[in-house]
């Protein structure tokens, strides 16, 4: 019996009593914390321990965790706010005097479960130090005159310019033909290739028969079947997930890139994001931001390793590991973007690539220094992955992103056939 | 048909089919049972999500519904459908029969429920002459997400309104349950409804447990060695790490072998029961499968 936590103390047994009538400010204590509980959670968890009951104490975190958690993640975080909720005497003595409690908890509730290090979403919720290359770079651009207005007003460019500006290189932009070029990536209409949905449209010829409308059609004309209506695909838009070198070496192209993928991510709904350089760090949600600026401050405050040293196939094995099993299991499009110098492990490269390549419906990368006509994918990081590229293109202006483009849309509905090297 | 009263009663139930659980799943499920909710049920693949339906099913005399998500499902094929064939045969024949004249009244018939396909959703809701449902929504994170917001309605009010025929209400709402395996995340308005319980890998003690009310013949030191050693893959980084259900099947092959205890060559040789990847199974054999079986002892005699 003891086990289940029942309350034998009279004191405990008042104290917890107050619980039940107090979920309201329990709820605020994890809202606190991030955990997303809204009004009518509150009445549900209400009803919850009407029903388990005020006996066990561990019953009662077990019904309060049914209800209040929604993800894993959220579950060391919602037993610390417990632990802590139930084991100090936080509860005001009295529901009565619940009701003048000031918004915020105690200082002390709200604090300590946030530093619990347990707490996997706790943890992120610290600040981290803020990566002082990208905030350099935003201070510098409003420096050099990047005013909100300059886009919408911005018509004076004329094609010839534009043009230049499509094929320049990314690196030799001066700090205005950037921000021109940026402007242009968001302007530009991204359409980046769809697939076969598995939902059923009216066809207009071809396709299977459709009953249903056979059917109605033949109602109207007495029962008699004269038509062949028939049935197709509907097309939807594929997934795309883009992982983003951040290295120092990729670092002149870095904020472009990044401009890129957030502009993809605003106009092509199911985008995942990823940058990487000695760890893999998801962006998904940093980027969701309309406004560029904000958008890449939250990245910037989320990555640790801005311009740092390259290890390629240790982020994609955190890839392969975590995330491929969520991210690519709808025939996803997979783009890497990146240089290839690569200081990790190379045969893990190799590895970890052979297994990406399985896992996505067509694997592209994108390689900034492809542009150069002297160059050649020389490096060794380069050549371990070389093998495992559906298509390997440049990414070093404009003109070659917009290329890229076209590729997806002209992808077909089948996977490539592709004779990977085998295991070494 | 039995009903919940208390935790102690889904224990006793969960125990009886031989399903061994923790407390707090056995909370989670009356809750739902009394409430009247959804109950959500994420996992790692093969931790038993499916089963807890099908003990709840069996132990409540219930009838068990499934449905099977998978992407591009649809309204026509969870909910209901029309038999167009047969309607269409139907009127060729009625009109052979009676001639043009009774053209409404064939139009009314072929709407009829004898022409109605009833989907797992409906069946579930429809129990005027059947008993109520245990609705089992397996594997929700395939669906996509038009199906998602469909079910949210339907979740709601258990109501299904079919137009040519009428509202069907389920005079006892079906304990639904609902699992994912979280290829995606599924939609927050969905979650909401619902009761969340994650069920995680079991200790070591209760995998035992599990493998010893599964497998027949299996010894109480082989099921701990299993379970020991499956553990030591869990905590290691593999690509797809075994679900109890490996575990399950692993101990039933290594009885069908005639072992009582593991060594390192039975492991090495049916480690494709608990790997499905090449890579992870050319992994396990290298790294020191002879101190996995160590430890694996070592753990399985301390127990």
């Amino acid at each position: 019996m003891s086990e289940r936590g029942l309350i034998v103390d009279a004191d405990e047994l008042v104290r917890f009593a107050h619980l039940g009538r107090n979920v309201v400010i329990f709820g605020r204590v994890l809202r606190d914390l991030g955990l997303g509980v809204q009004p009518d959670k509150v009445i549900l968890l209400d009803q919850a321990l009407d029903a388990v009951g005020m006996r066990s104490r561990e019953d009662v975190k077990a019904a309060a965790r049914a209800v209040l958690v929604r993800k894993p993640e959220e579950i060391p975080v919602f037993n610390a706010a417990f632990d802590l909720f139930w084991s100090k005497a936080v509860m005001p003595p009295a529901p009565v005097e619940a009701a003048g409690l000031p918004e915020q908890p105690p200082p002390d509730v709200a604090g300590d479960p946030r530093d619990a290090p347990q707490s996997p979403t706790a943890g992120s919720n610290v600040p981290r130090p803020q990566a002082s290359f990208l905030r350099s770079d935003a201070a510098d651009a409003g420096a050099s005159g990047e005013q909100p207005q300059v886009v919408e007003g911005d018509r004076a460019f004329t094609y010839s310019f534009a043009e230049g500006l499509y094929q320049k290189e990314f690196s030799q932009l001066s700090e205005v033909e950037a921000e021109r070029a940026r402007e242009l990536t968001r302007r530009h209409v991204w359409e980046l290739g769809t697939k076969r949905s598995r939902r059923m449209k009216a066809g207009a010829g071809g396709g299977a028969f459709d009953y249903r409308r056979a059917l109605r059609n033949s109602l109207r004309r007495g029962g008699e079947v004269l038509s062949l209506p028939t049935r197709t695909r509907k097309r939807k838009q594929r997934d795309l997930v883009l992982l983003c070198d951040i290295s120092g070496s990729m670092d002149r192209y870095s904020r472009l890139l990044l401009q890129f993928v957030h502009t993809v991510r605003h106009s092509v709904g199911r985008v995942e994001a990823f940058v990487f350089g000695t760890r893999l760090t998801r962006i998904t949600r940093q980027i969701r931001h309309r406004d560029i600026r904000e958008a890449l401050d939250e990245v910037a405050a989320s990555v640790a390793d801005w311009a740092g040293g390259t290890r390629i196939g240790e982020c994609l094995r955190t890839f392969n590991l975590e995330w491929a099993d969520r991210v690519l299991g709808r025939g996803a499009i997979v783009l890497v973007i990146s240089d290839g110098w690569d200081r990790g492990d190379i045969d893990l490269l190799a590895d970890e690539m052979r297994r990406l390549q399985r896992g996505s419906y067509r694997l592209i990368w994108l390689n900034p220094l492809l542009g150069s006509s002297r160059y050649r994918p020389q490096t060794v990081g380069m050549q371990a992955a070389l093998p495992y590229i559906d298509n390997f293109l440049s990414a070093h202006n404009l003109r070659s992103l917009m290329q890229f483009a076209e590729l997806l849309n002209t992808i077909e509905d089948r996977r490539p056939v592709r004779a990977q090297p085998s295991a070494s | 048909m039995k009903t919940i009263s208390s935790i102690d009663d889904v224990q006793a139930l969960l125990a009886e089919h031989r399903y061994v659980a923790d407390r707090t799943l056995a909370v989670s499920i009356y809750l739902a049972a009394t409430l009247g909710r959804p109950l959500f049920l994420e996992g790692e693949a093969g931790v038993g999500k499916t089963e807890v339906a099908k003990v709840l099913s069996a132990g409540l005399g219930r009838r068990l519904i499934r449905l099977q998500c998978y992407e591009g499902l649809d309204v026509n094929h969870a909910l209901y459908e029309w038999n167009y064939a047969k309607q269409i045969l139907h009127i060729r024949l009625a009109e052979t029969h009676a001639g043009g004249e009774e053209r409404a009244k064939i139009e009314r018939e072929i709407f009829g429920p004898e022409f109605l396909i009833k989907r797992p959703l409906l069946q579930a809701i429809d129990d005027q002459n059947a008993a109520p449902a245990v609705l089992l929504i397996d594997e929700i994170d395939r669906a996509d997400e038009e199906f998602e917001a469909f079910l949210l309605e339907l979740l709601s009010d258990f109501q299904v309104t079919v137009p040519e025929v009428g509202t069907f209400t389920a005079t006892t709402p079906p304990l639904v349950v609902l699992t994912s395996n979280r290829t995606r995340e599924v939609h927050d308005a969905l979650k909401r409804r619902c009761l969340y319980h994650w069920i995680d890998y079991p200790d070591v003690a209760r995998e035992a447990l599990i493998v010893e009310s599964k497998v027949p013949g299996v010894g109480h030191r082989l099921a701990l060695e299993a379970a020991a050693l499956v553990a030591t893959l869990r905590s290691d980084s593999f690509y797809k790490h075994p679900g109890v259900a490996e575990t399950i099947d692993w101990a039933a092959a290594l009885v069908a072998l005639g072992k009582s205890s593991l060594d390192e060559r039975a492991v090495s040789e049916t480690i494709g029961c608990l790997l499905k990847y090449q890579e992870d199974v050319v992994k396990a054999r290298d790294t020191a499968l002879a101190a996995r079986v160590e430890r694996a002892h070592k753990v399985a005699s301390q127990a």
